[in-house]
């Protein structure tokens, strides 16, 4: 594959991570924010070529993994009613809520369809007028200007069946977050790839100031992760704190400014829970009161009171990097991907997942 | 050109349930005004579970619907949830009440009995109202509930209105949602509704029929009246003969009698009343009230002997009202059964069993389906405490913080009652009165079985009592197919406490009664456990006494004072004893002490009620008891006042580290009093000073070891409130954390709710 | 989630492309890169283009990860 392959070479990323194991001469824990990275580093054994003082920790880089118990109940409620399409991205179909998911629902009889694109559910809207389709909006903000578009389109073609439940979530304010939490040692991030093709790498730059932390954004080869993991031992060691492009065939300062306006005139900046992480100012997305037609909390009578978490579950210190999966007591015995407990382990970009799939040992 | 939706006009749907007592409550009517007002269409009916509302609109609208149900309810209802769910839109316009649906899931909320409501008062006296001088008025807001409901949900077919059809105003008063009397289940006026009758001969005009009855009662007779919860037996109170004359039919020497006061005027001049029991009097409950007794107000000496106490309610049905209108404004109006039996409510029964206690029988043809009596309460420092649950409380649940699993709690012997819980609610039921005779048993059992189909509660954990005698107990072990826990009796009694004021976690619990059979096989009742619901340790108790004659020693209290005296003077106790207690024998004397000696039929018993007992009898107060706390009662009205005063006794630690309180000191300066002639009055206030520095020297103790500074009174003793409130009093100085029953009594008729309790924990574990 | 590969543009229809990777081809809108040509490699994910890739900078990076590995140690 184009563009793909080159960044694959096996004798490079060696050499390359030899560099690394000689610059990296004090001990670092790099913190990565994007769940296709939590799998690139687990899939290519990253891990394995890093000096013992180099430590990656995955942090709240999943979508589905972050998104609240009680918004998955709330999206299960609706499908309850025998009028409504559920339409959903495939990686939310197992996640637990409180006490059912969507697969145990679509069993149950809820019509619930997996797609591939937020427009694709526009498109079962306009097929099913007496039905009223609502899509989950899950992701971050690579994902975001798709469902704007398919709102706008919803708009355009005049469909009064058409709905989302918003569950986007911003990256940069969570890296903030964890950046202020005396809890959590970070000495740099490795930035999401995609995400910032959209927003661009200055969104980072507060960060980098405000809390000293290094900032590479990474491409998804083995290539891309090691030299933004060399860049990053490079600032470190030098003592800077900055906002690298390793990813700039992709990623430009700017990101790319018609999806982002695009997103703006649909959603607004709200306040947002992370499960593990609690609520986050201005991290989440929701409807413009323009949009409200479109939006789905509307059609439901209240927000659900918190509900309990799996006792046993420690999806919350995980997406924190305070805990690897193999340190929480159900991983791999009552927590499996045949019968995941939380989100970790569902997600296939899950930290617990991707560590069950690479690493358990056998 | 895009075309934009308007999400202002489209409308939404949203499915409503809401639980809690919220039936016979005017909660339909108040959903179909707010509907109206919200501009909303869809239906409101009752269902099983409480009530289901559908409701269509715009969003705003819907919210604004939703919480008006949640914050405006009508002030009788009382709502446990309101769990909303989005549905399918459905179109429509308008908003209907729909007949009841019937549920797979039935939630035991049932509304009580409600008194007399103010404008219902108004209607039955204004000359002009359709309703003038009708005994059987009633609307959303009044009257009866739980005694004529047959089956849930509640509407008039299923109640024991179903024979009466409406008449055609009636009717539209029944359907006009802006009527009060809209969904009134009993709904009845002169023409279509019950009448009265007078020794069996039923007459339509009921005003003549109640002239006749006053009449009567201003007469000296006694009346058999049928209430609400059964029937009662009424004559004027102040009027001695026929007192007199009623309590040798009835059976009961020395039982105080229940009181109906015209009005408030009336109960201010027999009683002295304060603000909180005026609020209780007439409260929609409107219990009995027990206050102290003016003198010299005209009420016969008879009504309630050796007390200082009346138990006094206000009319509590358009019927009592009506009647006390023209009746002397006191009546006696007492529980209409035997002796200990329970109260007669079906009339060929009341008829056989009242027919030679009263002159005559004021019916009516209204069924009662299910009996029960009037509740009593009395008042202690500025709030309410229930001695009996049963009319206007019953059966509303208590909420508890944890779901339980199906529990049947069998209770005690007297008073009792039983407990039934689901999810976090936990019914307790009236009182049933004494089980050690065969009606009462028979009720109690007939009880039992109605209350679990109507809540359709199949128990699947029973809890009882430790002593095996019981016939709560026997009962108990006789069903099939059901896990059995025995509960400890004073155990069960701080349970009580505890889940009343929904504590949890371990606490000193103080549980003084007259007897319960204890662990050790001993009868238990001045102890002091470290109580949480799984388990209890027995931290201090009174030291054993011999009781002589086990319940020989009970009934005649002078065996339990020789008992005492013996144990605290030795053989001299014996002469002692004869000097100083009225009516004991030489020859009783001498066979107590042989029986003691010899250990025969003389079980050992630690209890405070007991001991009450042993020092009202040394007073020479009361020798022999005919009704339970006769003799701590009447020596409770004989103490002037509280005093700091004590007498002696040792706390000390016996073997295997139990404290026990040693009151051989109290006893022997007691009898030192007597012979001074120090007035009886003083040494019982000194008595019960005693008792309370008991209590709290015993806490603090318990304190220094455990560290748990928080104290549970529960038992039948507390319901002394002279003892109450030195002990409250003294706790308080201390620095605890008391806490005390209210709406569940402190007597046997609580410790159902201890027993379902630890039960239920003992079954999860 | 972020999953986006690299695509070829084969075809434009207006806001709708079709875009071609290792014989596979889907449509993608591409109302986030109006200059987008026929040729040009884009990103897609969930059904939108959302980024051209630059080729000029996928050879810079290659260069200097050439460059890091070839340097004294």
């Amino acid at each position: 594959m184009r563009y793909v392959d080159e960044f694959r070479d096996g004798i490079l990323a060696g050499e390359l991570a030899e560099h690394i194991r000689q610059e990296a001469v004090r001990p670092l824990q790099l913190m990565e924010v994007c769940g296709t990275h939590t799998m690139a580093i687990a899939r290519c054994g990253i891990r394995s070529l890093l000096p013992k003082s180099v430590r990656l920790i995955s942090g709240p880089g999943c979508p589905v993994c972050v998104t609240p118990q009680s918004q998955i109940d709330r999206f299960i409620e609706l499908g309850r009613c025998p009028d409504v399409v559920l339409a959903t991205f495939g990686d939310m179909i197992r996640v637990p809520g409180t006490d059912s998911n969507l697969e145990a629902e679509r069993a149950g009889g809820a019509d619930v369809r997996v797609v591939y694109s937020p427009l694709d559910a526009v498109a079962i809207a306009g097929e099913n007028p007496d039905k009223r389709v609502v899509f989950f909006g899950v992701g971050f903000e690579t994902t975001a200007p798709a469902v704007a578009l398919a709102i706008l389109e919803a708009q355009r073609i005049g469909l009064t069946n058409f709905y989302v439940l918003c569950a986007h979530k911003l990256i940069p304010p969570a890296m903030t977050a964890l950046a202020g939490d005396p809890e959590v040692a970070i000495d740099g991030f490795i930035c999401p790839g995609h995400v910032s093709t959209i927003i661009g790498s200055a969104a980072y730059e507060p960060v980098a100031r405000e809390h000293g932390i290094p900032c590479v954004i990474a491409g998804f080869e083995p290539l891309d992760i090691l030299q933004a993991i060399h860049m990053l031992v490079r600032q470190a060691v030098d003592g800077r704190s900055e906002v690298e492009v390793q990813y700039s065939r992709a990623v430009s300062r700017d990101g790319n400014p018609a999806a982002v306006e695009c997103v703006r005139t649909v959603f607004e900046t709200a306040d947002a829970e992370w499960r593990g992480l609690g609520t986050i100012p201005g991290s989440g997305l929701r409807l413009r009161t323009d949009f409200r037609a479109f939006d789905a909390s509307r059609l439901l009578p209240e927000d659900s009171a918190a509900p309990l978490e799996n006792e046993a579950c420690e999806c919350g210190l995980i997406l924190k990097g305070l805990k690897s999966p193999s340190d929480c007591g159900a991983f791999g015995t009552a927590c499996t991907p045949e019968h995941p407990l939380g989100p970790c382990m569902v997600s296939s970009e899950g930290a617990c997942a991707a560590e069950h799939r690479y690493s358990r040992p056998t | 050109m895009a075309r934009t939706r308007s999400p202002e006009r489209e409308t939404i749907r949203w499915q409503i349930a809401v639980s809690g007592t919220v039936q016979g409550v005017g909660f339909r009517p108040f959903v179909y005004r707010l509907a109206e007002k919200y501009n909303l269409a869809g239906w409101v009916c009752n269902t099983a579970a409480g009530v289901l509302i559908e409701a269509e609109g715009r969003e705003e609208d819907l919210r604004g619907f939703l919480e008006s149900v949640r914050s405006e309810a009508p002030a009788l209802a009382s709502i446990l949830a309101v769990c909303a769910k989005m549905v399918s839109p459905a179109g429509g316009a308008g908003f209907i009440i729909r007949g009841s649906l019937d549920d797979a899931e039935i939630q035991p909320i049932v509304p009580p009995d409600v008194a007399m409501c103010a404008d219902c008062l108004a209607d039955i006296s204004a000359p002009g109202n359709r309703r003038y001088r009708y005994p059987f008025t009633n609307c959303t807001n009044c009257g009866p509930r739980f005694t004529i409901i047959r089956r849930i949900p509640y509407d008039r077919p299923n109640t024991t209105m179903h024979a009466f059809r409406m008449c055609p105003e009636c009717r539209a008063e029944y359907e006009n949602p802006m009527d009060r009397r809209f969904h009134a289940q009993p709904n009845a006026c002169p023409a279509c509704g019950p009448h009265l009758s007078l020794d069996g001969k039923s007459c339509p005009d009921d005003p003549e029929v109640i002239s006749k009855a006053a009449a009567l009662l201003r007469d000296g007779k006694t009346l058999a009246v049928k209430g609400l919860g059964g029937y009662h037996l009424a004559c004027d109170a102040r009027n001695t003969e026929a007192l007199s004359a009623l309590r040798m039919r009835k059976g009961r020497s020395g039982k105080p009698l229940a009181m109906m006061c015209a009005d408030l005027d009336e109960i201010r001049r027999v009683c002295e009343v304060d603000p909180v029991s005026e609020a209780l009097l007439l409260s929609p409950e409107r219990p009995i009230v027990l206050m102290p007794a003016r003198p010299n107000s005209g009420i016969s000496p008879l009504v309630a002997p050796g007390t200082a106490s009346l138990g006094v309610m206000l009319p509590y049905t358009p019927l009592h009202q009506l009647l006390l209108a023209e009746s002397p404004p006191s009546l006696v109006m007492t529980s209409g059964n035997l002796s200990e039996e329970p109260i007669a409510y079906r009339d060929e029964d009341a008829l056989d069993r009242l027919g030679h206690v009263a002159d005559h029988i004021l019916a009516h043809n209204r069924p009662i389906h299910m009996a029960c009596d009037d509740s009593v309460a009395r008042v202690h420092a500025g709030a309410p405490m229930l001695i009996r649950r049963a009319r206007g409380y019953v059966p509303r649940p208590i909420e508890l913080d944890v779901s339980m699993p199906r529990v049947l709690a069998c209770g005690g012997d007297l008073k009792s009652t039983f407990c039934l819980t689901k999810g976090n609610l936990a019914l307790l039921s009236q009182h049933l009165g004494d089980l050690d005779n065969a009606p009462t048993l028979e009720h109690y059992r007939q009880s039992v079985d109605h209350c679990c189909r109507f809540f359709d509660v199949q128990p699947e954990v029973i809890a009882h009592d430790l002593h095996p005698d019981y016939h709560s107990t026997r009962y108990a072990v006789s069903v099939d197919g059901c896990r059995k826990v025995g509960v400890q009796h004073h155990h069960a009694h701080i349970a009580s406490c505890m889940a009343e004021n929904r504590l949890s976690g371990p606490v000193i619990g103080v549980a003084f009664d007259g007897t319960g059979c204890g662990t050790d096989g001993s009868i238990w009742g001045g102890e002091f456990l470290i109580a949480d619901y799984d388990d209890f340790q027995r931290a201090a108790h009174l030291a054993y006494v011999p009781m002589p004659g086990g319940e020989a020693a009970i009934r005649r209290p002078g065996r339990m004072a020789l008992a005492y005296l013996l144990h605290a003077l030795g053989p001299s106790g014996e002469n002692i004893g004869v000097e100083v207690v009225p009516d004991l024998s030489p020859a009783e004397a001498y066979a107590v002490r042989a029986q003691m000696e010899r250990g025969l039929n003389a079980p050992l018993t630690s209890s405070i009620g007991r001991l009450f007992d042993a020092v009202s009898a040394l007073l020479g107060i009361c020798t022999d008891v005919t009704y339970e706390g006769q003799a701590a009662i009447e020596m409770e009205a004989r103490a002037l006042k509280p005093t700091e005063r004590t007498y002696d006794y040792h706390v000390s630690k016996g073997a295997s580290g139990v404290l026990e309180v040693d009151v051989r000191p109290m006893i022997a300066g007691i009898v030192e009093e007597i012979r001074q002639g120090t007035p009886v009055e003083t040494i019982s206030s000194t008595f019960h000073s005693t008792v309370a520095d008991i209590v709290a020297r015993v806490c603090r103790e318990l304190r220094d070891t455990t560290g748990l500074n928080r104290v549970a009174l529960s038992g039948g003793v507390f319901q002394n409130v002279l003892l109450l409130g030195m002990v409250l009093k003294r706790l308080n100085d201390s620095g605890f954390e008391v806490f005390r029953h209210s709406l569940v009594p402190c007597n046997d008729g609580g410790i159902s709710l201890g027993q379902a309790v630890i039960a239920a924990r003992r079954y999860a574990t | 989630m972020c999953l986006a590969i690299p695509m070829k543009v084969v075809q434009i229809n207006g806001n709708t492309a079709q875009v071609e990777q290792g014989g596979l081809t889907r449509s993608a809108r591409i109302d986030f890169l109006p200059g987008v040509r026929l040729g040009d490699y884009v990103l897609v994910h969930a059904g939108i283009a959302i980024e051209q890739v630059r080729p000029e900078e996928a050879e810079e990076t290659l260069r200097l990860i050439r460059a890091i590995i070839d340097e004294v140690r």
